[in-house]
């Protein structure tokens, strides 16, 4: 399997908009050529080889190595191929994505998976908020694909979600699932307050319980919720 | 700047009687000219259609409000189409489908400086702008006492000071009843605190237009906009047959006791335009789709923010006026929404002199007017309007009589409700006489064409756009100058020192901080009163 190794030379003093890293737009690519990739730092327009250095062969997988915090928009619009990122990620990670595979071994920032459709990410530490959810104001989310957290998650993960999978293997924060229409979110820890609010379909699973239910949510029986009723929604909410 | 002349175009200028006559123009520094000189360059135009440029008599593109608009709904700047567009986006969209003067009506006097400040930035265009009165507790005061020579100079005051162009009037006394809780449903309601009526505010509104003599008459949102059974305070509003524009009308155009049964108007609100001579309307197209709903009119916004269970925001400019924005959908196969539709498209049928109706969306409140030239089609062309009346809910056959009406607009007709009508009405200056400034638009389209797509293309787009003789706009492709900044300075005609000591006590900035100075200002122009 060709893999491609870009390793972070020079941080980034601002963020850096990096659309271009994905195996579909590499792949077909000489090394020559993916160092002289236009991107943005700020408003100034860089050439990739400036922050990292290129190895290995081109094809449909790429290894990232460094902490690309301050790396923005990694693994946009992907279709397919695969993307290891040893390191942590920055905002915007695997955007609109419909397919293939995105690994981080460290941690992401908020906004990975927003608005994704297909595909997977697999996150080994934490994950920031706004994990699979839409465009700031959108109100429809991640539609497809799945995404899996070891560690935490922020707060407002899944809003607005219409389909797909996220696990998160630690806590999550507030307003887990807020407004989502499909989909299924499943927390291995503590949900925060505020979860499930105007959801009106879907499910989520909280698996270590949650720090205050909504009153808004009806208990059917034992520990499963139906709601959320301000929005005369059927979202099911699942606490073990 | 070389000299142009355009060469074989079909012409159509209202104003002149002109309609479709094929000429030469001239044009020679910027003026339209009766010869041609100096260095030039040659444009063929045939097959083309010459136009002055265009004038949107109501359009909500800078200010305060609309920068909330922006803030509110980050999502809709995402594709193509955004219903708040940026201020340079604003300016260039209507250049490229041949606008070069938009009217911005509605700006409380706090919020000037920034308006200014936004217009400053929207190439390509000249401005004017409109002053919020209609709930501005200095002047309710002065009605209320009958103190008609001060209500006059207090909008000399507020006008010279903000550098706007005329008198706009929100839903009159309609904030004021709002912020206690109340609202206003007819022009003989009482406005609370005060206890006057919003048919004397109207009144004493125009006398001071006439007295000060602004430009442009007193700009009318009516009373109990957008409920059903609001075309009642319209009819009334209508009958005063006072020298005014009423903005937007097809939000007043609905009859019936609630949304379930609620109907459609608009033919006996025409019948009353068609009567008086005195009053100009605006249509408020809607577009379906979604858009962001913006007006001073705090009561709506709100009512209409409990609806959509969305977003919603209220402005509160002391003393002066209100505002309120909510993101709305307008959907073809929702009742209230086709018979929304159908209504405005009514109106502008209805309304027999095109010089009294002039086009608009209320952008962005009913859609936005980047949609013109599908309005302008579907008055054109009856079929075209059919097709789209056919994709509606039911209810816009139905309720209304847009179904039965045959009427199909003229380019000449078109000519006046997209620029000879609201330039006149706005005391403007668009011609295609010998020594008019050179603002024309050419659009490419034959003057016997009758099919609504090929309509609705030409005029998305204009071949030219000519701004002061200059080309600002050629097939879409934008080049970006400053237009001009009208502004009317009418005289203080009463010392109004102690009031405005007693009134600034009630003001969180102190007097030397009202206003606008020209400074602010990047191109100014006085129009003399």
């Amino acid at each position: 399997m060709n893999n491609l190794v870009l390793e972070l030379i020079n941080k980034p003093r601002l963020g850096l908009e990096a659309e271009n890293l994905t195996p579909c737009k590499l792949g077909d690519l000489t090394l020559e050529e993916i160092k002289q990739l236009k991107v943005y730092e700020g408003k100034w327009v860089r050439e990739l080889g400036e922050y990292f250095s290129v190895s290995g062969v081109p094809g449909d997988r790429i290894t990232l190595v460094g902490d690309l915090s301050g790396i923005q928009r990694i693994g946009e619009g992907m279709v397919d191929g695969e993307l290891v990122i040893e390191g942590n990620a920055g905002i915007y990670l695997g955007k609109g994505m419909t397919g293939g595979r995105i690994t981080v071994k460290g941690d992401v920032s908020s906004w990975a998976g927003m608005d994704m459709s297909g595909g997977l990410i697999l996150v080994e530490g934490d994950a920031g908020n706004y994990l699979g959810s839409g465009y700031r104001g959108s109100s429809v989310g991640m539609s497809g694909g799945e995404i899996r957290v070891d560690g935490c998650a922020g707060c407002n993960i899944g809003a607005g979600m219409c389909g797909g999978l996220i696990v998160v293997g630690g806590d999550a924060g507030e307003f887990t699932g807020y407004s989502m229409r499909k989909g299924e979110i499943r927390i291995e820890g503590v949900a925060g307050r505020g979860l499930g609010a105007e959801m009106s379909g879907g499910e989520i699973i909280a698996c270590g319980g949650v720090k205050k239910m909504l009153p808004s949510f009806k208990r059917e029986d034992g520990k499963v919720f139906r709601g959320d009723l301000t929005v005369k929604g059927g979202g099911v909410i699942r606490l073990r | 700047m070389k000299n142009l002349l355009l060469k074989n175009g079909f012409l159509y200028d209202p104003l002149n009687n002109i309609l479709g006559e094929r000429e030469d123009l001239c044009i020679v520094d910027g003026l339209i000219s009766e010869g041609i000189r100096g260095e030039i360059k040659e444009i063929d135009c045939r097959d083309m259609v010459l136009m002055p440029s265009g004038v949107d008599i109501h359009t909500h593109f800078a200010g305060s409000a609309v920068n909330k608009a922006r803030m509110m709904r980050p999502e809709s700047f995402r594709g193509k189409k955004t219903p708040v567009p940026t201020t340079r986006d604003a300016g260039r969209n209507y250049s490229v489908m041949g606008y070069t003067h938009l009217n911005e009506p509605a700006v409380a006097p706090l919020n000037a400086l920034h308006m200014h400040h936004e217009f400053n930035h929207t190439p390509n265009v000249d401005k004017t702008s409109l002053l919020l009165v209609g709930n501005n507790h200095q002047i309710m005061e002065y009605i209320s006492e009958g103190e008609e020579e001060k209500t006059s100079a207090w909008l000399a005051y507020m006008i010279s000071k903000t550098k706007t162009y005329g008198l706009k009037a929100v839903n009159p006394g309609g904030y004021i009843a709002w912020e206690r809780g109340g609202n206003i449903e007819s022009i003989d309601d009482l406005i609370p605190e005060y206890g006057i009526k919003p048919k004397q505010v109207i009144e004493a509104l125009v006398r001071a237009r006439g007295e000060l003599k602004l430009p442009h008459p007193v700009h009318l949102h009516l009373n109990n906009i957008g409920r059903p059974g609001s075309w009642e305070a319209a009819r009334e509003t209508l009958a005063l047959n006072l020298e005014m524009h009423v903005t937007h009308l097809q939000f007043s155009c609905y009859g019936g006791e609630g949304w379930g049964d609620m109907n459609s108007r608009a033919a006996d609100l025409a019948n009353e335009i068609n009567q008086r001579d005195r009053v100009t309307v605006d249509v408020g197209q809607i577009i379906f789709g979604d858009t962001t709903t913006l007006t001073a009119d705090s009561g709506f916004e709100h009512y209409l923010g409990e609806l959509t269970h969305g977003r919603w925001c209220n402005m509160d400019i002391e003393n002066e006026a209100g505002g309120g924005v909510v993101p709305y959908n307008y959907r073809r196969k929702n009742h209230v929404n086709a018979i929304q539709w159908a209504c405005g498209l009514e109106l502008a049928l209805l309304v027999e002199n095109p010089w009294q109706i002039s086009l608009s969306t209320d952008h962005p409140n009913a859609g936005s007017f980047m949609d013109y030239p599908k309005i302008i089609a579907w008055l054109m062309d009856r079929k075209y309007r059919g097709r789209e009346l056919g994709r509606c809910h039911k209810s816009a056959r139905e309720k209304t009589t847009l179904e039965s009406l045959d009427r199909e607009l003229s380019l000449g007709e078109i000519a006046v409700l997209t620029r000879a009508g609201p330039a006149k009405r706005l005391g403007l200056d668009k011609s295609l006489a010998v020594g008019a400034r050179a603002d024309i638009a050419v659009y490419n389209l034959n003057p016997e064409e009758s099919r609504g797509e090929v309509i609705e293309k030409a005029f998305r787009q204009a071949e030219y756009t000519l701004k002061n003789g200059v080309i600002v706009s050629r097939k879409g492709v934008v080049r970006d100058m400053d237009g001009e900044t009208l502004y009317v300075n009418p005289p203080l005609i009463e010392d109004l020192r102690d009031d405005i000591k007693k009134r600034f006590m009630y003001y969180s900035i102190n007097e030397a901080n009202y206003g606008v100075g020209l400074e602010h200002i990047k191109r100014p122009r006085e129009v003399k009163t």
